[in-house]
């Protein structure tokens, strides 16, 4: 059964042709929950709501990018996520990122690698996380889901409700930001993953209107 | 001298801004060769241009994390789908408006009794009220009242999550097969006979069901005004409960009743199944002789709707025939999960070379209604034996002449 069918059978009420979406998706929605909140339980929580959200609502969709109207449902949960946190903010959230003994689940699982560029690898994941929660939720979504997730201007304009004009310059800001944020945490970077660039230039390299 | 590093540093702000479009190849040819070229010249620009190709692909590397847990939503949640939310919502409080209208109403009648020591004056008094019944109503409507604390919960808990919903939608259509009732969710107050064409309004409109029992709003008329209050009003809701979910539910050609729902649940349907050939064809009836009409490979889902005698060959839901929506593959390269001999017997469609021989078939009695979600379906596979069993009948050949004997399998 390919996915059209798929929509047409869980439009239908037949949760185990949803279950196949689910299956096909739930990765991706998991990842894009996971960067954007920052913390798995939380990405968890956004996830099994999206995909509660999705299956209420799939009469609605009509046609299109499946892929891209999961999103927009994602992106909607994870902001609401982000409001009830920040409502009761019960663990605080740098901690949970910083802690070195506590890494977060998933980052750096590569096997080949030796446990030195395992940790190293793990460390800049970590960092990665916490320059992505110091940015806007639009920029935050948008980066994630074009440079993390890979997913294309005009699916990510969908997903965010909007368009790919402001997608484009939402993914620039963001970047330009991260780039800032990584920069600035560089003497807390193994070496080797120091960001290459003279480094006698890098007060200059600071970009005024970020 | 100044001039020139001012227009440096307006070009690395004009390029710094496109270098992000730059790193993605969407900037026109124009713009792309000026930030090359800037690029080629302004050491500052390339490395800030370095630095960020380099967030980039550090963004881009990150690995995924674990997925912690499946996230497949429970099995048993059949018909929260077809009910959607909103209405489901609006429909319970509708009915919430219309116990309280009922309520008010009580109390109103209730009121007159009291105050009137007359006789004909207290006779009188319900069809005054049932006056204003309609009026109450169409004002109450529109506002969300929560009214009782019984029916602002099972409006929660509906809206709240779905795997709970579903157990509650389940429990409530049950009520659809005395649908009728519901037609009286509005006039539940004594005054039946005058609140009626009222409260029907919604019932006509709703109602390809057999409308035929007027007895359980005279149960709730005869209780009479002051006891009712809590048990019946509830009773009431959630027929009415009912009656909405089918008044929405336009999928279902037919009034489901009790039975059919729990039938739904336990009969299998159409079971899942998993291809494990490479690659096996679907034909147009249960055997090779049958042309085949596409084909399936390894790893494909389907959904199988029913099997021929032997169950040596399964039916499948294959919206790529667009005449009868089904196929027939082997059963031998089908993964499923439970027996399928619980599935209905079909019969198979008449190789496509003969079209002379207007047989007149013999049908078998084991024929059985199909599920009735999948409208694509023709009525061709299911003989005219059976005084109607299926819903979906078109105006097709009444006596098929392309059902015909079974060619053994």
């Amino acid at each position: 059964m390919n996915e059209p069918d798929m929509i047409v059978a869980a439009q239908q009420g037949d949760v185990p042709s949803f279950n196949q979406l689910v299956r096909v998706y739930q990765t991706i929605v998991y990842h894009t929950a996971y960067r954007v909140l920052g913390d798995g339980d939380a990405a968890s929580d956004a996830t099994q709501d999206a995909f509660i959200n999705a299956y209420k609502n799939i009469r609605s969709f009509r046609g299109g990018s499946f892929k891209a109207w999961l999103l927009r449902i994602v992106t909607n949960t994870c902001y609401d996520q982000l409001r009830a946190k920040k409502r009761k903010p019960t663990a605080s959230l740098d901690a949970l990122l910083i802690d070195p003994d506590n890494p977060a689940p998933g980052l750096g699982e590569a096997q080949e690698e030796s446990p030195h560029d395992h940790a190293e690898r793990s460390e800049l994941a970590l960092w990665i996380n916490k320059g992505l929660q110091t940015l806007p939720y639009d920029q935050r979504i948008t980066l994630v889901l074009s440079d993390i997730d890979g997913f294309a201007y005009e699916e990510i304009a969908t997903a965010t409700a909007t368009n790919v004009g402001t997608v484009k310059s939402r993914l620039s800001r963001a970047r330009a930001h991260m780039r800032e944020f990584l920069l600035q945490q560089q003497e807390l970077l193994p070496d080797s993953l120091r960001l290459k660039h003279r480094t006698g230039e890098s007060p200059d390299l600071r970009v005024e209107n970020v | 001298m100044f001039k020139r590093k001012n227009q440096i540093q307006d070009m690395d702000a004009y390029v710094e801004e496109r270098l992000s479009d730059f790193l993605d190849g969407t900037l026109s040819d124009q713009e792309q060769e000026i930030v090359k070229a800037h690029l080629a010249s302004s050491e500052r620009a390339r490395a800030s241009y370095e630095s960020l190709q380099y967030t980039v692909s550090l963004l881009k590397q990150t690995s995924a994390p674990v997925l912690p847990r499946q996230f497949t939503l429970p099995v048993t949640s059949h018909a929260p789908a077809r009910a959607t939310p909103a209405w489901l919502v609006w429909g319970l409080r509708g009915v919430a408006v219309a116990a309280t209208a009922a309520f008010v109403l009580l109390l109103t009648a209730t009121l007159f009794r009291q105050t009137s020591p007359n006789q004909a004056l207290e006779q009188a008094a319900p069809m005054a009220a049932a006056q204003p019944s309609p009026s109450v109503m169409i004002a109450l409507a529109p506002t969300p009242l929560p009214t009782f604390p019984a029916q602002s919960q099972s409006d929660q808990v509906v809206t709240q999550t779905l795997p709970t919903a579903s157990p509650i939608m389940i429990t409530i259509e049950p009520p659809t097969d005395t649908p009728e009732p519901v037609s009286t969710l509005a006039p539940v107050p004594a005054e039946s006979n005058k609140a009626q064409p009222t409260g029907l309004p919604s019932a006509p409109a709703q109602a390809p069901l057999p409308a035929a029992a007027p007895p359980e709003p005279t149960v709730a008329v005869s209780a009479e005004l002051a006891p009712p209050t809590p048990t019946a009003v509830r009773e009431t809701t959630d027929a009415s409960a009912a009656g909405s979910v089918l008044n929405q539910n336009t999928p279902v050609p037919q009034p489901a009743t009790s039975e059919s729902n729990a039938q739904r649940t336990t009969r299998a349907v159409a079971v899942g199944g998993i291809i494990t050939a490479t690659q096996l064809r679907v034909r147009t009836g249960p055997g090779i002789e049958y042309p085949p009409i596409g084909e399936l490979k390894s790893g494909d889902i389907v959904k199988i709707l029913g099997r021929d005698e032997s169950s040596a060959w399964l039916v499948i839901e294959y919206p790529q025939n667009l005449e009868t929506g089904i196929g027939w593959i082997g059963a031998l390269f089908v993964k499923h999960d439970p027996p399928i001999n619980s599935l209905p017997v079909y019969e198979p469609q008449e190789p496509i070379t003969t079209e002379n021989e207007p047989t007149t078939q013999v049908p078998e009695p084991t024929e059985t209604s199909v599920n009735d979600s999948t409208p694509t379906r023709t009525p061709t596979e299911t003989p005219t034996d059976k005084p109607a069993p299926v819903p979906t009948r078109d105006s097709d050949e009444p006596i098929a002449p392309d059902i015909t004997e079974t060619p053994e399998p």
